[in-house]
């Protein structure tokens, strides 16, 4: 058991003391800064990454986190560049925040898949000046909270109070039901699992942002090859294993088309891979991998095709059903008479999608995408490139971003 | 001459299904003296590799044909979730008369064991004999009582269809107060089979001590699966062991798989499983296949010579180990890690 700044008491983990702390802290930032000035501050922030500031990018390099650095800037980018001061004061607008719930503290459950998944957490609770204490995942994934901490503070060590960062080992019923009943709400980050897990512990209130998957569509076989390049990024990042992560592409078209899309997809995959690297996997990961492509090989209606360093591995299906997500080095390609078709296999899946990337997104078909994306259920559609790079103001399910972190 | 029998068939593309039936039942009944394993894998690989268009599709992408496969070693191995997508069958459907299928919660999730006629005897064959040469004292005459549903209930359970073929008397399942009268009955010692979620189902049921009379077996063939509470390993057989009033001795594992026609058995609280002399067990890296050093830990392939019709060789996701001319189970490899908000399922 660990708690950043304190909260060992005898040996023992004392919540009640960290969250007394973190509420004080919080009425104390209320009453001394302003929202304006709290927008400042994170802008500032933000602005600080997008001018590359040498520190940060060391230590981010040095952190030891499990994703190399290129993938987390890119993710990082979409954030940064979309905090400015006009969007932070809209979203305060739209979810009709004029007081801030001073001396609230939120509990933080955070999964180990992405790296960023506490900063955006946690930079919400700061903007409505909500004490933040975060439950980092066990492993190397936990240097990421501590980075982002150690940035705030070098902007605002007083805004870096509200944030404690805690380690302990997930599923001690006794440590996290007090963990549970000392904070005004929780947000956890996770697998189903993990959410049925913390809502059995009776929270006052919680968040929970569990299983969902994301998709490429294709129409066609000649999209440019920026865009093919761009789903490629978004499928590398994180190693496919972000709920933002597309698991298959699929292309509206004919069977035909598909085999020419996978064949280039293929043909461009090593350079992306040279550029922004590889996660390390797991045995198990790599077995799942093995498995499939085994399977795949085994279907007469399935074309596997391996990258050179056997990296990563390009599935060409025809089928009339959704591809299973696998994640960690596979990906799907597919093809699909009509977005109505694909409309239908998706839903008839009932599975929870979260984003979605088109290529010629800004096409004449747009309305027909924006209308497929709200009939799956998306809550992110983006261009390809950009579906793992989501902005600031976007949250899974279309929660309202500040007004859901309300206790 | 059975071996040289084998030595032409294996440089016979055109064997047939009656001809493989005639080597391995021979094979195993007459304790595999005279042929080597190596060369009736091989035989039944190429037999498997011409009649299974699906297992051929994945010899190819290994590059492995019967040409240029010499070693039994190399042998593709087919995953136990092909079991599911595909007919894993040499023989067209009319000739199929039995299938057995894996434990799932709904029947898309259920792998099929196909067998055909023949096949179905050579599973009887197999696991008749494998019985006996499990344990000695498991092939006396004690009878043999079963802690799971008969065929008649469950007509698709590889282990009911074992326990009918293997005479059992008396079943009890779901039956937890008949099975507590009958063993109070008891004067001469019996088998006792069950599943581990049924034994302890039992026991949450019934805190009495019954005591089985001396000479008696306890065979455990694993298993919670969420149907009862899981224990671990150690508490299992001391309950086992208390409450029947046997030595861990005395207790058995069988480890078997409805993709399997052979089963696996090991003796008291030793982890050690051992397979009759027509299987094999490799351990492999699971990233790779490859096989690994003695003692070493990865994914256990099971090579099951009574796989008449459907595959030799078997990949689990089992992690184990190979010790001296066994394996030792060390539980299921996690093949799904947490993975945030992504997610594992299963394809359409």
């Amino acid at each position: 058991m660990l708690i950043n700044g304190g909260g060992i008491v005898n040996g023992q983990p004392s919540f009640d003391f960290v969250a007394d702390q973190l509420r004080h802290e919080s009425r104390h930032w209320c009453e001394s800064y302003s929202i304006e000035d709290t927008i400042d501050i994170v802008c500032r922030w933000a602005g600080q990454w997008d001018s590359k500031r040498s520190d940060w990018y060391l230590a981010l390099e040095h952190s030891g986190g499990p994703f190399p650095v290129a993938h987390v800037l890119i993710s990082l980018s979409g954030i940064t560049e979309s905090l400015t001061r006009d969007t932070l004061r809209n979203l305060f607008t739209r979810d009709e925040i004029y007081v801030r719930p001073a001396g609230k503290v939120i509990g933080h459950v955070i999964a180990a898949n992405t790296p960023l998944l506490s900063w955006v957490s946690c930079l919400r609770c700061l903007l409505l000046g909500m004490g933040s204490l975060i439950k980092v995942p066990s492993g190397p994934s936990a240097a990421y909270a501590y980075l982002f901490k150690r940035t705030i503070h070098d902007v605002s060590p007083d805004l870096a109070r509200l944030i404690e960062i805690g380690a302990w080992k997930g599923g001690d019923t006794a440590i996290e039901s007090k963990f549970v009943s000392t904070m005004d709400k929780l947000v956890v980050y996770g697998s189903d699992r993990t959410i049925e897990h913390y809502r059995a512990l009776s929270p006052a209130a919680m968040l929970g942002y569990g299983h969902r998957t994301s998709y490429a569509v294709f129409f066609g076989d000649s999209a440019p090859d920026a865009d093919i390049d761009g789903v490629i990024q978004d499928v590398v990042l994180f190693d496919q294993g972000g709920c933002l992560s597309p698991q298959a592409l699929f292309v509206i078209g004919t069977p035909e088309h598909a085999d020419v899309l996978a064949a280039r997809v293929h043909a461009r995959f090593p350079a992306i891979v040279k550029r922004i690297g590889l996660v390390p996997r797991t045995l198990d990961a790599l077995a799942v991998v093995r498995e499939i492509r085994s399977l795949s090989s085994m279907d007469a209606n399935a074309r596997v095709l391996t990258l050179a360093d056997d990296s990563w591995t390009i599935i060409l299906r025809e089928s009339d059903g959704v591809p299973p997500t696998i994640t960690h080095g596979v990906l799907f390609v597919q093809s699909v008479p009509s977005l109505a078709d694909l409309e239908r296999m998706i839903t008839s899946r009932a599975l929870p999608v979260q984003g979605i990337c088109f290529s010629d997104c800004y096409s004449s078909e747009s309305a027909d995408i924006v209308t497929f994306a709200n009939h799956i259920g998306a809550s992110f559609l983006a261009a390809p490139g950009s579906l793992q790079r989501p902005p600031f103001r976007w949250t899974q399910d279309n929660y309202p971003v500040l007004r859901a972190l309300l206790p | 001459m059975a071996g040289e029998r084998v030595f032409t068939l294996y440089n016979n593309s055109m064997i047939d299904e009656l001809q493989m039936y005639a080597i391995l039942s021979h094979y195993i009944s007459t304790g595999g003296s005279g042929c080597d394993f190596g060369d009736i894998a091989l035989a039944l690989f190429r037999y498997q590799f011409t009649n299974n268009a699906h297992y051929r599709r994945l010899c190819e992408a290994y590059d492995r044909t019967p040409m240029n496969t010499m070693r039994w070693q190399e042998i593709p191995a087919v995953p136990i979730a092909a079991f599911r997508m595909f007919p894993m069958s040499c023989v067209v459907d009319s000739k199929i008369v039995k299938t057995f299928e894996s434990s799932g919660t709904t029947a898309v999730m259920r792998g099929k064991h196909l067998l055909s006629e023949l096949a179905l005897r050579l599973y009887e064959l197999s696991l008749a004999k494998g019985f006996a040469l499990a344990d000695r004292r498991l092939s006396g005459a004690s009878d043999l009582w079963a802690l799971m549903p008969d065929v008649s209930v469950a007509e698709s359970s590889s282990l009911s269809h074992m326990l009918q073929a293997l005479g059992a008397t008396r079943y009890f399942w779901e039956k937890n107060h008949e099975l507590d009268k009958a063993i109070a009955k008891l004067t001469a010692p019996i088998s006792l089979f069950g599943t581990a979620f049924a034994f302890v189902n039992f026991f949450d049921e019934s805190a009495n001590l019954h005591p089985l009379p001396s000479g008696s077996l306890v065979v455990e063939t694993g298993g919670f699966k969420g149907r009862s509470r899981a224990i671990d390993r150690h508490e299992f057989y001391r309950l086992l062991s208390e409450r029947f009033a046997v030595q861990t001795d005395s207790i058995i594992s069988e480890y078997g798989m409805c993709e399997l026609a052979s089963q696996f058995y090991g003796r008291g609280m030793r982890t050690l499983k051992r397979g009759p002399f027509w299987t094999r067990t490799l351990v492999v890296d699971p990233a790779t296949g490859d096989e690994l050093p003695d003692g070493e830990q990865g994914h256990l392939v099971h090579f099951d010579l009574a796989n008449l019709n459907s595959i030799v060789a078997i990949q689990t996701q089992d992690l184990g180990r190979k010790i001296d001319d066994g394996f030792e189970l060390l539980g299921r490899s996690n093949d799904v890690p947490d993975r945030g908000c992504s997610l594992m399922v299963e394809g359409s």
